[in-house]
């Protein structure tokens, strides 16, 4: 019997359009594919390419426990490597971020000894980066998920961009409890430093190809009134510019001579 | 497979016909073999509309959807 493996591939965030040949290539060939996505057309997109193609969806039962069905989700991936099957499990955006399924089934099927991959995607960060028009290498940056944000006091570096995933399900994700006006302590937090007219924007990729994305942008005070969404990104410009350390500069330029 | 689906993969494929759609939906969606349902989703270029359409014929994806904004609506936010 051939020996199991198992790649791990994104979708991209648009169907289709932000697929890699990478990812094309090993839905194509694989012997099992399985699949969790958001959108019926990256559903219909993967149906093409392989149709013995499995929906991980059934895993997931309105009140069950996320982790429960994150490992039942896994053991199913981790038992079709152990059939030797060559597998494919497709996630929607980037396969390693914020979906932990993927890391779970990797490290799984490492432990057992067979060979377990991931390829990258095309993330929601890098839609951002494009829609947005910014370059985050100037001020460098940093990301957090919001709830995660909140609840572990993490201080901001204002002098570099802020990226929050997740705005519009504050208290939820990590908590399993719900924050009715999680926007507005988000919003309080971040008054702390940053000025209450510091213009943000609330993004939000498109992921159908008749659709645009959503930008609004709103001075910080005003964060509380947008309308968000499950995924919904919220990027703060830096507050101030960094100062230079004149000392580092001096002893830098004198390694140059 | 839906006409829609197949026609918005046709979209996703093709981003100077995306263009033209983006620019004249009524053009665009004349001379296709969608239903007016569909294209009445579809005119509305807006994600939700277009996602329950389809989900119509796709029923595992819609639970995913579901999933994600009963996420959302246990929130409140």
């Amino acid at each position: 019997m051939a020996r199991g493996s198992l790649i791990v591939v994104g979708s991209g965030i648009a169907a289709l359009r932000h697929a890699t040949q990478e990812a094309c290539f090993h839905i194509s060939h694989a012997d099992k594919v399985f699949f969790l996505v958001v959108d019926p057309l990256t559903k219909a997109w993967i149906l093409r390419l392989n149709a013995a193609a499995e929906s991980l969806s059934i895993h997931l039962v309105p009140g069950k426990d996320r982790q429960e069905s994150f490992d039942e989700m896994v053991e199913r991936i981790v038992a079709a490597v152990r059939d030797g099957h060559r597998v494919c499990a497709v996630f929607y955006g980037h396969p390693g971020v914020f979906v932990q399924p993927s890391h779970m089934a990797i490290s799984r099927v490492r432990a057992e000894g067979y060979e377990a991959a991931m390829a990258p995607g095309i993330s929601t960060e890098d839609c951002l980066v494009a829609d947005l028009g910014v370059d985050l290498s100037q001020s460098g940056y940093q990301c957090y998920e919001a709830s995660n944000f909140l609840v572990c006091a993490k201080l901001p570096d204002v002098t570099a961009a802020l990226i929050l995933w997740q705005i519009g399900v504050i208290g939820q994700v990590k908590c399993g409890i719900g924050w009715e006006n999680g926007l507005q302590i988000l919003t309080e937090r971040l008054l702390s430093f940053y000025s209450a007219e510091h213009q943000v924007a609330v993004y939000e990729a498109a992921t159908l190809p008749v659709c645009d994305t959503m930008v609004r942008r709103t001075a910080l005070r005003s964060l509380p009134n947008c309308p968000v969404s499950p995924i919904s990104t919220l990027f703060v410009p830096p507050g101030r510019q960094s100062t230079l350390n004149s000392e580092m500069l001096a002893h830098l330029q004198a390694g140059i001579r | 497979m839906s006409n829609l689906v197949d026609y918005l993969l046709d979209l996703a494929a093709d981003p100077d016909r995306c263009a033209r759609f983006k620019a004249d939906p009524e053009s665009e969606l004349r001379y296709t073999a969608l239903s007016d349902r569909e294209k009445s989703a579809i005119a509305t270029r807006d994600p939700q509309q277009i996602c329950e359409a389809i989900a119509d014929q796709s029923p595992d994806t819609g639970i995913v959807l579901q999933w994600l904004f009963s996420v959302f609506n246990e929130s409140g936010g």
